[in-house]
């Protein structure tokens, strides 16, 4: 596939997704749409075509020429939109991708090619009757060519005289009757004469008006009346053209000394036109060749010479031609990415040599330095952000191929399409997302008449909000479904031994159990959910792009799920402390405040890792003890406050250095395990430092406390 | 001197094809994504000829080729439009609403530059 | 037919010396030999992997194959070494190896290597052993660097 092809799938995939949208659209307003969403419907498909042969994807065109005519009869009213039409274009759709998959676009296993016609044939059940069907193009011309060669064949040289008659209005089209002239003359041996007489004289000249007319007596060594009539085919009906054979003959080469032009010239200056019979005198005289006309040259030479100052003006105004947008491979903007991440690096380690050298100038540079690598950094990241809507498309497909499936009535409502968040992030989503998607199908709502029965809408939705929260994105996808029960959910868990039975947790604590690993193997696999999947690859899958989840559930009223989302990935804000003389950083956003242990209470009535603060109980980790097994006091330590789904959670570290830009490297796959740090970061003096992901040091954490709750209640029983 | 050509579609591939070919032959190429798009260009500079699509969003190649035949500085120049076989109709309506000619696509390039040709030299 | 190329076909290994012992590493998988430095330790992971080191902007871990072979740690000399390689080619599966030193790069052909090696004790290398070159006297284990690469990596 050479490069014009790559752009050209690429682009009609967009079309096709665009496609998707209006199709949807279309659905929910069967009865009642925009005419313009038809015509939008056709103009992506139209493209698709027209695109598509240019490119040689044939069969693609072919099928989506007969899939575009339905939309043709449509906005001309010869076709209603019908469900079966709306499933026929879905299914389309689905088909279209399926060939801008194939290599070069051309089917050649037999049975595809006869389930390509079958599609079409079903696709053209749908049209009325007296519908006439194009041939193919290509086809159609190979037709003409053959017929056209085979009768050229047939005849020897042909002579012809040619009488162009431009209305007056020629000019104002854009169109230049010399060239269609000129263009005549390169269909063989020429002579031409031009009829100027009707031509006012200067005081009343009109430029506009044309109101010269041209015979061309034309020499060619084969039938060319087919050319002949193609030369003037952007202007047929502003000329009148005659076309008359002469007898044969040979009157330009070998005309009689200059009696053709002679002939020629009377007829300029009579201003009457030569016909088929001036030339029969001349049959087998030879004529010399001649220039062509001196008007002529003299209108061209004219021309070019306002060309060339036209030319200057463009090159002048050249830097206005400006693209708005424009596409780039999305590996340019990692790469991108990659040296700004880099340079902010390399830019902490400048601050630092500046600081150290103390030479004023050195450290101007720096500052300026890092003012710039801040802008740079900024607009870096800022390419690499799109809006969530372009995957939108996607869920929005799955969820009417659930209800078809499922035999629900599903709705999908997207709230804040245009929210943008890094590529990268976006990537990392889609799965999850529809993962969570089809649980909700699936799981959460219910089936229409136990909706009925319930007393609610028989149609369920799923409802997908996204919003921007400080520095991260919210989304939230919740459903009207049934909803999550805690008893049940407490119970499996215990079955699972993922909870000791005799855990005393609050229902956001239970719901937080189907994040556990080991939780969701489900016992009953749909079809739908698929196998294996759980709840908690989800949760895993968002704390890789350093996201979290949470959940909420009512009990026959659904369940949402809440995502939040850092914007960008590779470069945070960062509060560096120390543990045990290690560098640890910690994302500023996950920080709520920083705590002196003076001002905690830890007076926990033997409540074991809780203090008091603000009158809220806080479990809190000490790293010393968690990461070194060490025992160290803890009052000259710091008390980092972080967020954990609606709970505080204070870290002991043993100092904070204080807050940092710091780009995230990954561990590579060999400290996988390690999943409580996210990444190391280089400092500016060369060290290394390692960023915590606190939602999942707490998890840990969280799993060391019940794996020793159930050992100890083992131990007891 | 190199001639200036406006190019209006809303197929980026067909955009870039054409772009290419026009180039390699020396030509000076402006792009427009539609006609509303294209409008940005027709400030009174030089354009030789422009070359657009008939079905686009914002402003359809009709809608542009009116709108430049309303504008003093480009009343006729010559314009083509792209279009598939089988739309008769739409040629008729392209030609009335000032169309010099058109391409049909598909089209190779060495029939896009005789297109061009026609009208430009 | 495929066996003649096989045979033919000669292959690279880099050996390195660890606690007496020689040992191989498949040439082509080696990303760079660096002079050992301190790694920054990374808190909960296993006991044998040192750190990381900062390579190019790449986070390295290091292993020490010393405490994989259940030899005692020795001091770092100036012939330690940190050779790193990469699994299966991608800047995620980079891994350093800390060695006593490093010996020498050479050809050998398939038909040299000896099958099923056996040291003595158990321990977390023995997995990624399978055959042996015997070169000049030396007595070459060489290592399986992908079975390797799991045992870190489970």
């Amino acid at each position: 596939m050479d490069q014009f092809q790559q752009k050209f799938v690429e682009e009609a995939l967009d079309n096709v997704e665009m496609l998707e949208e209006n199709l949807f659209e279309l659905e929910k307003n069967m009865d009642n749409y925009d005419p313009e969403l038809i015509q939008s419907i056709f103009r992506s498909m139209h493209t698709i075509k027209g695109s598509g042969m240019m490119f040689g994807f044939d069969d693609l065109s072919k099928f989506t020429h007969n899939f575009e005519t339905i939309y043709d009869l449509i906005r001309n009213d010869k076709l209603t939109v019908t469900k079966d039409i709306v499933n026929l274009s879905f299914e389309s759709l689905d088909y279209i991708r399926k060939l801008l998959a194939i290599g070069e676009g051309k089917l050649t296993n037999p049975d595809d090619i006869a389930q390509l016609n079958e599609f079409i044939a079903r696709i053209t059940k749908h049209f009325p009757e007296g519908t006439t069907l194009t041939k193919g193009r290509a086809e159609r011309e190979a037709e003409e060519k053959a017929k056209r060669e085979a009768e050229a064949a047939k005849q020897g040289p042909k002579n012809y005289l040619v009488t162009i008659e431009p209305m007056e209005e020629l000019l104002e089209n854009g169109t230049n009757p010399l060239y269609t002239v000129d263009d005549l003359t390169a269909l063989g041996e020429w002579k031409t004469v031009a009829f100027t007489d009707k031509v006012e004289n200067f005081t009343q000249f009109k430029p506009l008006a044309m109101r010269i007319n041209w015979q061309v007596l034309l020499h060619t060594e084969q039938d060319a009346i087919n050319d002949i009539k193609d030369n003037f085919i952007f202007i047929e009906d502003e000329c009148k053209v005659d076309i008359a054979e002469l007898p044969a003959g040979d009157y330009i080469k070998t005309g009689s000394d200059g009696k053709i032009d002679e002939m020629l010239k009377q007829a300029a200056e009579s201003g009457k036109y030569l016909t088929t019979a001036d030339f029969e005198q001349f049959k087998q005289e030879p004529v010399k060749q001649q220039a062509p006309e001196a008007s002529t040259n003299a209108t061209q030479q004219a021309t070019s010479t306002a060309e060339k100052k036209d030319a200057n003006t463009v090159a002048a105004k050249k830097d206005d031609a400006k693209i708005a947008t424009m596409r780039v491979a999305s590996s340019k903007i990692d790469e991108l990415v990659n040296a700004v991440s880099e340079l902010v690096t390399m830019q902490a380690q400048l601050n630092v040599v500046a600081e150290r050298q103390g030479i004023p100038s050195l450290s101007a540079i720096a500052e300026q330095m890092e003012k710039t690598t801040r802008t740079l950094r900024e607009n870096a990241f800022s390419l690499s952000l799109i809006p969530l809507g372009g995957e939108l498309v996607r869920f929005q497909r799955l969820v009417r191929d659930l209800s078809n499936n499922l035999h629900k009535q599903l709705e999908f409502v997207v709230e804040g399409g245009e929210i943008e968040l890094d590529k990268n992030i976006i990537e990392h989503l889609t799965d999850p997302l529809m993962h969570m998607i089809r649980n909700s199908g699936d799981h959460g709502i219910e089936l229409p008449e136990d909706r009925i029965a319930a007393g609610k809408d028989p149609k369920g939705i799923i409802k997908l909000k996204a919003f921007y929260s400080g520095s991260s994105v919210i989304i939230q996808l919740s459903d009207d479904g049934k909803g999550m029960d805690p008893d049940k959910i407490f119970s499996k868990a215990v079955e699972k031994n993922l909870v000791s039975a005799n855990a005393k947790l609050t229902k956001k604590e239970i719901l937080n159990l189907i994040f556990a690993s080991g939780f969701s193997t489900a016992e009953k696999v749909s079809d739908v959910s698929g196998r294996g999947v759980g709840m908690d690859v989800v949760k895993s899958k968002i704390a890789e792009i350093r996201g979290e989840v949470s959940i909420d559930s009512e009990v026959g009223k659904g369940t949402t799920f809440t995502l939040d989302l850092p914007l960008t990935l590779s470069i945070i804000d960062g509060l560096l402390t120390k543990v045990n003389g290690e560098q640890f950083i910690f994302p500023l956003s996950n920080i709520e405040k920083i705590l002196s242990p003076k001002e905690v209470n830890f007076n926990n009535n033997g409540l074991g890792n809780v203090f008091i603060y603000d009158n809220e109980q806080i479990s809190y980790i000490e790293l010393n003890k968690l990461f070194y097994s060490l025992d160290t006091p803890i009052d000259t330590s710091k008390i980092i406050m972080v967020r954990s789904g609606d709970k505080h959670v204070g870290i002991v570290v043993d100092l904070i250095v204080g807050e940092f830009q710091i780009v995230v490297k990954p561990l590579g796959n060999f400290l996988r395990k390690v999943d409580m740090i996210s990444g190391a970061s280089v400092m500016g003096d060369g060290s290394l430092s390692l960023v915590i992901d606190t939602t999942r040091l707490i998890t840990y954490n969280q799993q060391q406390r019940y794996r020793k709750d159930i050992k100890q209640e083992n131990k007891e029983a | 001197m190199a001639k200036t050509v406006l190019i209006v579609d809303d197929s980026e591939s067909i955009r870039e094809v054409v772009n290419f070919t026009l180039q390699n032959e020396g030509y000076e190429v402006l792009v427009g994504v539609d006609g509303e798009d294209a409008l940005k260009f027709l400030d009174g500079r030089t354009i030789d000829i422009v070359i657009t699509d008939l079905h686009m969003p914002n402003l359809d190649g009709l809608g542009l080729i009116r709108k430049i035949r309303e504008m003093d500085a480009y009343k006729h120049i010559p314009i083509l439009f792209l279009t598939t076989e089988s739309q008769t109709e739409k040629k008729m309506e392209a030609k009335e609403a000032g169309a010099t000619g058109w391409i049909i696509k598909p089209f190779v390039p060495a029939k896009l530059l005789s297109a061009i040709a026609k009208v430009v030299r | 037919m495929e066996e003649t190329i096989e045979t033919a076909a000669t292959e690279s290994v880099t050996s390195f010396k660890v606690g007496g012992e020689y040992f191989g590493f498949e040439t082509t998988k080696i990303r760079h030999i660096l002079e050992a430095t301190q790694p920054t330790k990374v808190p909960l992971s296993k006991d044998y992997i040192l750190g990381i080191i900062n390579n190019h902007g790449n986070m390295i871990p290091v292993v020490d194959l010393r405490a994989m072979l259940n030899l005692p740690s020795d001091d770092t000399l100036p012939e330690t070494s940190i050779i790193v390689v990469s699994i299966d080619g991608t800047n995620d599966s980079y891994i350093g190896f800390k060695v006593d030193e490093v010996d020498e790069v050479f050809d050998y052909t398939k038909q040299q290597l000896q099958q099923g090696v056996v040291i003595e004790t158990s321990n977390l290398v023995q997995r990624a052993l399978n055959s042996t070159l015997h070169v000049d006297d030396k007595f070459i284990y060489m290592v399986n660097l992908d079975e390797l690469a799991k045992v870190v990596e489970e």
